[in-house]
């Protein structure tokens, strides 16, 4: 011990802690591997209670997108007798009534040749199937529903019109819809966002508490609690990442599934392959707030632990 | 080094209060203050690790208010403070080698060096042969010898020692006794709070007596 006793250089040597990221990368492996059951289940169970909002979320980005494509429309089908010179004057009528986006004259062998094509029909049926003329309007999606009704009206009166079929009904539901969407969808993002809070405050305690007598050592030995708790905040960046990513690919898979439910049920056939877009603005926005409300529950969790590191280190006990 | 000025500590159970309790630790001294169960011998340990903060009242480390310091300053001061409890503080999932090390590795020092104090203090402590033994199979004479050997290695300016021999044999007392001496002789300042019963073995130590709360020359 002499020797200890000689060495007196070193009494007051007390250098940055650099030694501490060393412990901080291995604490966080410890950590990792000890709690590999929560690791794995923790995120995955956040992105699972946060289907219900993506669901609501795709859906409602759905519906406007079938909002923006799909106009307000007329199709108006014509009496036997009818020319085609009769026919255009009658378009033309109803273009004097309302701004229209397009009118198409449809006759009846281009209408029968499109259904057979839809419906997969031998030329056989194709030829048997015998279609009115007809005149498809469509309108701006800003045209006024009341106008197209009486158009709509006005059209049905005729005595060349068979028959008038309009997506007005339709359109005007889903211009409706919008702010009972916009209100699910607020509703769904503030519980899933507590959710997330709760979820990150829950999983760091519980991860954290067996490890608060060994962080209120290194308290001891000169550490700051938020060096100490390092490990665990990078563990509650790691989970939240995961969570992200998760979410950001879960998302896509849903919009897929959804759009071809949805074009099934109103159309049943498929109509066109649904498109996967990069996740537009409006989802990182969500995803973020969701992740966001998650570090918050971290932040809390992490603020608990170091009461309970300094409460700890003052025990004698 | 460390002074109490006038420190009082009133605890909410109203179990361990200190009263205006003056103490002065010169540096390189060796403190021993004894007391009774609840005479605030633990307050007076916490209050001088900065863990305890005074209702009224200063501690001062080299004339500087401890709260008056901020964050760095005050781990600095920790860095160099040895904190001995009434358990020995460990980490479980590191062996005795590991656990004793690390103060080194935490202070940024060398491998080279680190092996060599590290090894020193083993020796020093009698655990050479269980350095690669994890914590959990050791008693509480062999963990708390480990407590010691941590203190070796950093070769504190300030020990702050609870009662670190209330589960110790006569044999590990002495031993106990022996460290510190090692650890003056280095020119550590050292506080320790103890019961009344063993004090009679202290030599060259300033003796004090803590009594509800106040202190008695």
């Amino acid at each position: 011990m002499a020797e200890l006793n000689q060495d007196k250089n070193t009494f007051r040597s007390h250098k940055n802690p650099s030694g501490n990221l060393g412990y901080c990368w291995s604490t966080f492996l410890h950590l990792l591997r000890v709690n590999w059951g929560f690791s794995i289940l923790g995120p995955t169970f956040m992105i699972y209670c946060s289907l219900p909002f993506l669901l609501i979320l795709a859906a409602f980005l759905y519906s406007d997108h079938i909002k923006e494509h799909q106009r307000p429309e007329i199709t108006v089908f014509l009496a036997e007798k009818v020319s085609p010179d009769k026919a255009a004057l009658l378009a033309k009528m109803a273009a004097a009534v309302s701004v229209t986006y397009q009118i198409t004259i449809i006759e009846p062998k281009t209408a029968a040749k499109k259904v057979a094509k839809t419906l997969n029909l031998s030329a056989d049926l194709q030829e048997a199937i015998k279609f009115p003329r007809t005149i498809q309007i469509i309108f701006p999606n800003d045209a006024d529903p009341l106008v197209l009704e009486e158009l709509a009206q006005l059209l049905a009166a005729d005595s060349r019109v068979t028959g008038v079929y309009s997506t007005i009904e339709t359109h005007k539901l889903l211009q409706r819809t919008r702010c009972h969407w916009v209100l699910i969808l607020s509703i769904g993002l503030c519980f899933t966002g507590v959710i997330s809070l709760l979820f990150g405050y829950f999983l760091i305690t519980i991860i954290g508490r067996p490890h608060i007598s060994e962080m209120s050592t290194m308290f001891l030995l000169g550490v700051p609690s938020l060096e100490s708790s390092r490990p665990l905040q990078i563990l509650g960046l790691v989970f939240g990442a995961v969570y992200l990513l998760g979410c950001l690919v879960v998302y896509p898979a849903l919009v897929r599934g959804m759009t071809i439910s949805v074009d099934w049920f109103f159309y049943f056939h498929r109509l066109n392959e649904p498109k996967l877009d990069l996740p537009s603005m409006k989802i990182l926005i969500s995803l973020a707030f969701m992740v966001v409300m998650y570090l918050v529950g971290v932040l809390f969790a992490i603020r608990k632990i170091h009461v309970s590191i300094m409460k700890s280190a003052s025990e004698n006990e | 080094m460390l002074r109490y000025d006038n420190v009082t500590v009133t605890n909410s159970n109203g179990f361990g209060n200190l009263k205006n309790v003056s103490l002065e630790l010169p540096s390189g001294s060796l403190t021993v203050v004894i007391g009774s169960s609840g005479a605030g011998k633990s307050s007076l340990i916490d209050v001088g690790a900065g863990l305890k903060k005074c209702n009224s009242g200063r501690l001062l480390v080299e004339n500087k208010d401890i709260s008056q310091m901020n964050s760095k300053s005050y781990f600095s001061f920790l860095k160099a403070t040895a904190i001995l409890k009434k358990k020995p503080r460990l980490i479980e999932r590191f062996n005795v080698y590991e656990n004793i090390r690390l103060p080194l590795l935490l202070q940024g020092h060398r491998a080279k060096y680190i092996r060599l104090e590290t090894t020193k203090a083993l020796e020093y402590v009698g655990l050479r042969h269980k350095e690669l033994s994890p914590i959990k199979g050791l008693n509480t004479s062999q963990k708390m010898r480990i407590n010691l050997a941590q203190c070796l290695v950093r070769k504190p300016r300030l020990l702050l020692a609870n009662d670190p021999t209330f589960n110790l044999s006569s044999d590990d007392f002495d031993n106990f006794r022996e460290f510190l001496y090692t650890l003056k002789d280095i020119g550590t300042t050292i506080l320790v709070v103890m019961d009344s019963s063993r004090v009679g073995k202290f030599k060259n130590a300033k003796i004090k007596t803590l009594w509800r709360g106040e202190l008695i020359p």
